[in-house]
């Protein structure tokens, strides 16, 4: 996760600076060994981590279907490492992306990640990763997920029910439109990232314990209520993470309720969501967060030769920022921010991706919350951004007959990203003569799983 | 009575394409089985079991044995089912209704008709 551009910990600002704007990269071929399957099978573009309805089904299970006995044990082991070249439209020496980094134009290994993956037991499964951050060089404990479901008749009706413990609301989920697991997949760490984001967006991701119920009921309806609580500071200390960071005040609550029309070639999803969620501020009270939101969804894979997906989300954040506000941080007790996103992808014969995407935060004028910086900051007081991305991804393996299947997968990824609006303008918005198109962001990857 | 002639018509009009709209087209067959079976199950003589058993020869089989020592769940072993067509056919679109406890997660073809393809490809496959 990246660090905030602005010095003041302005809640808002530290919830959004990175988490969720730039994603955590998840692939891995234990699964392929575990099932037999080549990655195809129950990803769209032969990658991970983007589901398809097989997918879907695998991951709601548990992550336990296998063939035959399974693997061998050190085969759910997987490795994956994403590496990246950042340029940006104009540099930011005033304000390094990290300690480690020039100001513009930066190769990084962004992340080197080890995973296991698959059945632990008859219904019980895991996924589970640790990663080295390459940005901020640190050992972490990363995506958490393991559980316990079964498949089953209640009433006559083919239901999936099951429970996951896991470490961040919405990385349960089985779409592709809540932040855990939306596009873009992968985004660049070493990107001015906007001044503000919702906390469903990735701010308690890592940092919380919790688990949650869920149940796919007749393949119509999905639901899922979950509750988390913070890690101690110690624990956060010995994962890697953060021991500083805001703890909750008391547990997080996270629904989300789907309605879906799937078929092993389409899918068609519309559902609602929210969190609620209080943030301790030390010495002054805590701020309350309700998310609450929309989204859809619609895959279509055909042949899977000609594959089409669109995914959507509108999500709204209420803030009550009793902690923030009494101690003289923000200029307001409520503040509200909404983010919409949407995507349209299209996959040929697995192999060639395109992407485009439009998104738009906006968000109260706080003079006290966002204020000018360098690079990172608003001159306006306002979190308002929008733009557009596109993105070209080819994955040369993964097919049933592809080289090293199923022991490696490669993706490489060209990802343009431009700014019409940045922290409340379009020109000057930081105060300091930066414009939002200077933070306009190409992204080369390559991302290898194995 | 007049009135019930071209309703009658149609019936029979059904009733005749009924059994070559079962007989399925094993071309199509083919096809929606790699797309919707082949992830789990091959189907070459002598292929592995995978997630779900090897399918070849599959129709006539009985249920729940053989195909090279493949675990099938208790509720597939003690269906008593034959896969003759009819019954893949109901079984491929529900699987789950049509063998309850099944561990086959699939949840089913489009149609009928998909499902009629998908047997006539199979029964060339032995």
């Amino acid at each position: 996760m990246q660090k905030p551009y602005v010095p003041r910990l302005a809640i808002a600002a530290m919830l959004a600076l990175g988490v969720g704007w730039s994603q955590q990269a998840r692939a891995i071929p234990a699964f392929s060994r575990q099932t037999q399957e080549p990655c195809t099978s129950c990803h769209i573009g032969a990658f991970g981590p983007e589901l398809t309805g097989r997918g879907r089904t695998f991951k709601l299970l548990g992550y336990t279907e296998q063939a035959g006995d399974g693997p061998s044990w050190w085969e759910h082991f997987s490795g994956m490492v994403l590496g990246s070249f950042t340029h940006t439209a104009a540099g930011t020496p005033q304000a390094k992306p990290s300690a480690h980094s020039g100001a513009n134009d930066n190769f990084a290994l962004d992340q080197a990640s080890l995973f296991y993956g698959g059945r632990i037991y008859d219904h019980i499964g895991a996924f589970i990763q640790l990663t080295e951050d390459g940005i901020n060089r640190r050992f972490h404990v990363d995506n958490v997920d393991i559980r316990y479901a079964r498949q089953q008749d209640v009433l006559g009706v083919d239901t999936i029910l099951g429970i996951s413990a896991n470490n961040n609301p919405g990385v349960a989920d089985p779409y592709h439109t809540l932040p855990a697991w939306g596009q873009p997949f992968v985004a660049s760490a070493l990107a001015p990232s906007p001044i503000a984001g919702a906390i469903l967006n990735g701010g308690l991701a890592g940092q919380v314990y919790g688990a949650s119920a869920y149940a796919r009921v007749g393949g119509m309806v999905y639901a899922e209520a979950g509750i988390y609580n913070s890690l101690s500071r110690d624990v956060a200390h010995y994962g890697g993470l953060d021991p500083n960071a805001l703890q909750l005040a008391n547990p997080a609550t996270f629904w989300r309720v789907a309605l879906q029309q799937e078929t092993n070639r389409r899918l068609f999803e519309v559902g609602a969501f929210a969190m609620n969620a209080a943030l301790r501020q030390p010495g002054s009270g805590a701020d309350r967060f309700l998310d609450w939101g929309m989204d859809a969804s619609f895959q279509f894979l055909g042949n899977r030769t000609h594959m089409f997906t669109g995914y959507g989300r509108w999500l709204h954040e209420d803030q009550t920022l009793n902690g923030t506000f009494g101690g003289g941080n923000s200029a307001n007790l409520r503040d509200h921010l909404s983010e919409l996103r949407g995507n349209l992808s299209y996959w040929y014969q697995q192999t060639y991706g395109v992407t485009g995407g439009i998104f738009r935060t906006t968000g109260s004028a706080d003079a006290i919350l966002y204020q000018a910086s360098p690079v990172g900051g608003s001159v306006a007081g306002r979190p308002n951004t929008q733009g557009y991305m596109a993105e070209l991804d080819w994955v040369p393996f993964g097919k049933p007959d592809s080289y090293l299947s199923p022991w490696a997968n490669l993706k490489l990824g060209l990802q343009y990203t431009a700014f019409s609006r940045f922290n409340g303008a379009g020109q000057n918005y930081d105060g300091f003569g930066r414009n939002a198109s200077n933070n306009n962001t190409l992204y080369l990857f390559a991302w290898v799983a194995f | 009575m007049t009135l019930h002639r071209p309703l009658a018509a149609a019936a029979v009009l059904l009733a005749l394409a009924a059994p070559a709209f079962a007989a399925g087209d094993a071309a199509r067959g083919a096809e929606s089985f790699k797309n919707d079976c082949a992830a789990c199950h091959t189907v070459v003589q002598g292929g592995p079991n995978r997630v779900g058993p090897n399918l070849f020869g599959v129709l006539g089989a009985k249920a729940g044995e053989g195909r090279g020592g493949f675990h099938f769940s208790p509720a597939m072993a003690r269906s008593g089912l034959t896969w003759d067509e009819a019954t893949l056919i109901r079984y491929l679109q529900a699987p789950r209704r049509v063998v309850p406890g099944t561990t086959m997660s699939f949840q089913g073809v489009d149609d009928a008709a998909e499902a009629a393809d998908i047997v006539a490809y199979l029964a060339t496959m032995k």
